[in-house]
């Protein structure tokens, strides 16, 4: 058990940034996940912590005390690398053993003959051999563990670099995008299998991915980065329902949120030609916004499809209808949505739409989400718009 | 649908490969064959005809003492140069490898003995060793030890022309080293350290020279053959003296043929010689395919 604190840390390769100013706190036992884009320093967010590369400004800490001036063995920490990094002249066995014969044995003991020499190495490896067994039978490996790396399964070679991980009992585990070379089979039944050992052992954990779907599933918060900077740390909840930015809100969830093009008016928000009034809970941009143009995000679940004619409905061109057996995905063109709309539709309808056709949609004022000029979220009540239409100006 | 793979265009294949068959057979299988055909002769250079003689300048080898002694020596010189060469250029590659800086700079440096022309060197080498005016001696000289004939002296001339072959060959090797460091992945350097495994020592033992096995086995027969072959340094500098304490197969050959004719004798000792090669080559063949391979 054991806490992780991240303080300020920044970090450039040259003259690029890739860390800036990253904070993070992790509980005893908890899962954090931590998502972006590829290139936007996660990998390298890691081997900070690991110990791996140095930063250059900010400190890592675990339960309180400062570690940078620690080697990765000092840390106490294991890590799953992205390419496995597994031994290949070792068999699978010697692969899981290796962390416990560096700290168990001392030089002289991890010679190749010791043990016949020595009672206390027989000894020490025996209870190592004991400690992979297990490690393996909790991964599935018990009939793997003779063999090399080279002969086993991607999804194998991932168990046994998780094994590798697990024996040890380390302060802290650090995955690094784990999965991403397995099937999609194999990936949804290992995130179960990592879930459940990581409460089962309660190490604290932070989990590479870019994978928005694994990270939701797995991890109890989750850190949103991009290019170097943490945007947001939260519950999968709360970065799905109230991202910090644009870019968190783009990146969390499929389908993709809706953007569409809106305004700020005197009492609220021009959209698709109507004024929703907004309550806003701090003036946006204290004040200096003015009238400019903000943005409005929708969850596809957030949209209303009806009668063009319909109250408060905008009208759409249905681009094209995915129909996915429980319920349905509606793609569609309208003016303030430069760049599509997709709005979740009940099956029936998803069997009835036609592309082409022409369909009223409505955004649930409640589900509406708006980000100023800057993409930072304005924090805002919004309510139902005017019924009459009223004239864009 | 299609035949079996090149059954209509066999004619094809042939020609795509004819350029490296020729080439092959022109300078490789042919030379050989010849070389084969008069082992079996008593042919003396420039005779207008020569006898069939059988095995007999086989037989007459085993009794040979100028072969037994080239032999001798052959083996004692790869048995000097072939480990401490390797070994060199384990500890160059691996220096140069971790060196700070000037990374190429020693590449180059260590590699120029290679490049360089033996002969050249080996005239360079015999003035550094010269008895009286060497720096070689001068040195000694200042620590007070007396002058030595190092190149001149029976018990000496071997392991000195063996030391010019290591100043000759580690570069080579380093080079190889230095290619087989290069592909192992950092990665695993980094799941080392992680483990417990980050002192130079550990990091060694642990990735260094396991995955430099393949590599290590290739440099190790490489080693054996190019030392086996030496024969300009001693052309050169001691033409297998004094006394044929530098007497090497090569050389050995190179005198019977073109310095006493006997051609036939001559291309007997070439056979085994080649023979010799060949098994190593054969022995190199099967190892690299069976324990070094992590599959
Ligand atoms: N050793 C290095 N030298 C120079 N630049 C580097 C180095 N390592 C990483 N970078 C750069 O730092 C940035 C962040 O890299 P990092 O590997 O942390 O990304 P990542 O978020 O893990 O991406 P991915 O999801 O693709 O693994 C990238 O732009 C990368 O090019
Ligand atoms: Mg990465």
């Amino acid at each position: 058990m054991t806490t992780l604190d991240i303080v300020g840390i920044e970090k450039s390769f040259g003259a690029t940034p890739v860390l800036r100013d990253v904070s993070l706190a992790l509980g005893h036992g908890e899962f954090l996940a931590i998502v972006g884009p590829s290139g936007c320093g996660k990998s390298t967010l890691l081997r900070i912590v690991a110990g791996l590369e140095a930063a250059d400004r900010g400190s890592v800490r675990l339960d309180g005390q400062p570690v940078d001036a620690l080697p990765p063995k000092g840390r106490d920490v294991a890590m799953v690398f992205q390419s496995y990094a597994l031994y290949p002249h070792m068999t699978v066995a010697q692969n899981i053993a290796l962390p416990l014969v560096m700290r168990d044995l001392d030089r002289r003991q991890r010679l190749p003959g010791w043990r016949l020499v020595s009672a206390a190495t027989r000894a020490a490896r025996r209870r190592i051999a004991g400690t992979v067994a297990e490690a393996a039978d909790m991964l599935q490996l018990s009939a793997l563990l003779d063999r090399r790396p080279g002969q086993l399964s991607g999804g194998q070679r991932q168990r046994v670099a998780l094994a590798r991980a697990l024996v040890r009992r380390p302060r802290i585990f650090l995955l690094d995008e784990p999965l991403s070379n397995l099937d999609a089979t194999l990936r949804t039944q290992t995130r179960n299998e990592i879930a459940q050992l990581q409460r089962r052992l309660g190490v604290t954990t932070v989990y590479v991915t870019h994978d928005q779907v694994e990270a939701m599933t797995m991890a109890t918060r989750i850190a949103v980065m991009f290019e170097g900077r943490v945007h947001q740390v939260g519950t999968p909840e709360e970065v799905y329902r109230s991202p910090a930015s644009l870019a968190v809100a783009e990146f969390v969830g499929t389908p993709r949120i809706t953007v569409l093009d809106a305004r700020l008016a005197p009492g609220g928000v021009m959209l698709g030609g109507r004024l929703w009034p907004a309550a806003f809970a701090a003036p946006p941009g204290g004040g200096a916004i003015g009238p400019a143009d903000i943005r409005v995000g929708v969850r596809p679940e957030g949209f209303v499809l009806g009668d063009p004619a319909g109250p408060g409905m905008l009208a759409a061109r249905v681009s094209h209808v995915e129909y996915l057996g429980s319920e349905g995905l509606a793609h569609l063109l309208l003016d303030a949505a430069p760049r599509g709309a997709v709005a979740r539709i009940d099956a029936g309808l998803a069997g009835r739409l036609r592309p082409g056709e022409t369909v009223g949609v409505r955004p649930d004022p409640a589900g509406l989400l708006l980000f100023g000029p800057d993409g930072r979220r304005l924090d805002a009540r919004v309510g139902q718009p005017s019924s009459a239409m009223a004239e864009a100006s | 649908m299609t035949g079996k793979p090149g059954g209509g265009r066999g004619w094809l294949a042939w020609l795509l490969i004819a350029p490296a068959v020729l080439g092959l057979v022109l300078f490789v299988l042919g030379p050989t064959i010849a070389v084969a055909v008069m082992s079996l002769t008593d042919w003396q250079l420039g005779a207008a005809e020569a006898a069939f003689v059988g095995l007999d300048n086989y037989a007459a080898l085993p009794g040979d003492r100028v072969f037994r002694i080239a032999l001798a020596n052959t083996l004692v010189y790869g048995a000097i140069v072939t480990p401490v060469s390797v070994l060199l250029g384990l500890g160059l590659a691996l220096l140069v490898e971790g060196a700070p800086a000037g990374r190429t700079f020693f590449r180059s440096a260590f590699f120029l003995p290679v490049v360089s022309t033996t002969v050249a060197m080996a005239v360079v080498w015999e003035f550094l060793l010269h008895p009286s005016m060497g720096p070689a001696n001068l040195l000694l000289g200042t620590l007070g030890i007396a002058p030595q004939n190092f190149l001149g002296h029976a018990g000496t001339v071997l392991p000195t022309l063996a030391a010019i072959g290591i100043w000759e060959n580690a570069g080579f090797n380093m080079v190889l080293f230095l290619a087989g460091l290069k592909s192992i992945p950092r990665e695993l350097y980094q799941a080392a350290a992680v483990d417990g495994a980050d002192r130079p020592w550990e990091r060694f033992w642990t990735v260094t020279f396991p995955l430099l096995g393949p590599t290590l086995l290739f440099v190790v027969v490489i080693a054996l053959l190019r030392s086996f072959k030496v024969f300009e340094t001693v052309a050169a500098i001691t033409q297998g003296g004094p006394r044929r304490a530098s007497e090497v197969l090569l050389y050995t050959i190179y005198q019977e043929g073109f310095g006493f004719f006997r051609i036939g004798h001559a291309s007997a000792l070439t056979m085994v010689f080649l023979a010799g090669l060949l098994v190593l080559a054969l022995v190199q063949i099967r190892l690299l395919d069976r324990r070094v391979h992590y599959r």
